[in-house]
């Protein structure tokens, strides 16, 4: 199983590579939708992202409840720990 | 002494087009709604139908400011509308949507959600179609790209809301993502309104000492196409915000 660190690395390049947002601007507690700038349809391009990222479709309504970076790397990690039950 | 008679009844004339505005808002539904409905035709066409008949009603509204002496208005490249797709604007003041259906036969627009509770908007907007944003991406993306299909021009303001008066134009990123994930070219509307006024700022009431003049042009399309080479429809998206917010800024610094 990946560990946390391997997750939000992971996220934080892959920020990067979709909208243009510097490694170092990104915090655990960064808030996506008011520090990151990142918007609705931002979103709907992320969850497609993890979707690949763990080979597992996140529920619509579960990333509803996701505000941070740190909410991110549970919700994947939630999802790779699924996979592996 | 023919300054403050001018300026009580430009007052008077005012309350009076938004009491209009307002009647018309409600009774329209009532009236218009049912005999729409009735007549034969594919819902499509009853659409059609609602948005040419908001067309000519605000047409008919800006006529009717115009004669009372509330505002004048100039109307400059109109024929570059024809075929326009996604038509994108400044939001100066309360009226620019007003003026744009008015010169847009076939004009749909995004609203905000909260038009649709207000009872003097949302007789209007049911019987046109318009698109809600009812902040579902996805949703509102699919409906543009149908309303693109019916040869719908959408009128959008990607600053999201009306400007605040004296600060530099920033944009939302909605805009650019229609233009980009539709592949549609843009057409540029720039409205000006002198002396400012139905700003944020101003509440109606609140009317300028000149009559009102109303400035609107339609520029040259933006193509999209070099913007859909980029790497992410993310990354292109930001990058037309960008230059969006750069030409407004400009083109709106040259007139002023």
């Amino acid at each position: 199983m990946k560990n946390q660190q391997e997750i939000y690395l992971k996220i934080v390049a892959l920020f990067e590579q979709l909208f243009e947002i510097s490694p170092e601007d990104i915090t655990l507690e960064s808030n996506l939708y008011q520090d990151l700038d990142i918007d609705s349809i931002d979103a709907v391009d992320l969850v497609i992202e993890l979707r690949k990222m763990t080979g597992k479709k996140i529920q619509p309504e579960d990333f509803k409840q996701v505000r941070t970076v740190a909410d991110v790397v549970e919700q994947v990690q939630k999802l790779l720990n699924e996979t592996k039950a | 002494m023919w300054n403050r008679i001018d300026y009580g009844w430009r007052w008077f004339a005012t309350a009076f087009s938004f009491f209009m505005f307002g009647l018309g808002g409600i009774l329209v539904p009532i009236v218009v709604i049912p005999i729409l409905y009735l007549l034969p035709g594919s819902t499509v066409q009853k659409q059609q139908r609602g948005q040419r008949f908001i067309h000519y009603a605000f047409r008919t509204f800006i006529g009717m400011m115009a004669s009372l002496g509330v505002l004048t208005y100039e109307v400059k490249h109109r024929t570059k509308l024809q075929d326009a797709k996604l038509v994108l604007a400044n939001h100066p003041t309360l009226l620019d949507i007003v003026f744009l259906i008015s010169i847009i036969p076939n004009a749909s627009c995004i609203v905000k959600s909260a038009l649709v509770r207000n009872p003097f908007t949302w007789g209007p907007i049911k019987l046109a179609g318009y698109i809600i944003n009812d902040d579902d991406a996805d949703n509102v993306l699919a409906l543009a790209k149908t309303a693109f299909n019916k040869n719908h021009a959408l009128v959008v303001f990607p600053e999201g809301s009306r400007t605040t008066p004296h600060q530099q134009t920033t944009l939302k990123r909605g805009a650019a993502n229609i233009a980009i994930r539709t592949q549609v070219d843009i057409s540029p509307v720039l409205i000006q309104c002198t002396p400012l006024t139905l700003t944020k700022m101003h509440r109606w009431y609140q009317i300028p000492k000149k009559r009102m003049h109303f400035y609107i042009e339609i520029k040259d399309k933006i193509m999209i196409s070099p913007y859909l080479e980029s790497k992410t429809p993310s990354k292109g998206a930001r990058q037309l915000t960008r230059d969006l917010s750069q030409y407004f800024n400009q083109e709106i610094e040259l007139r002023e």
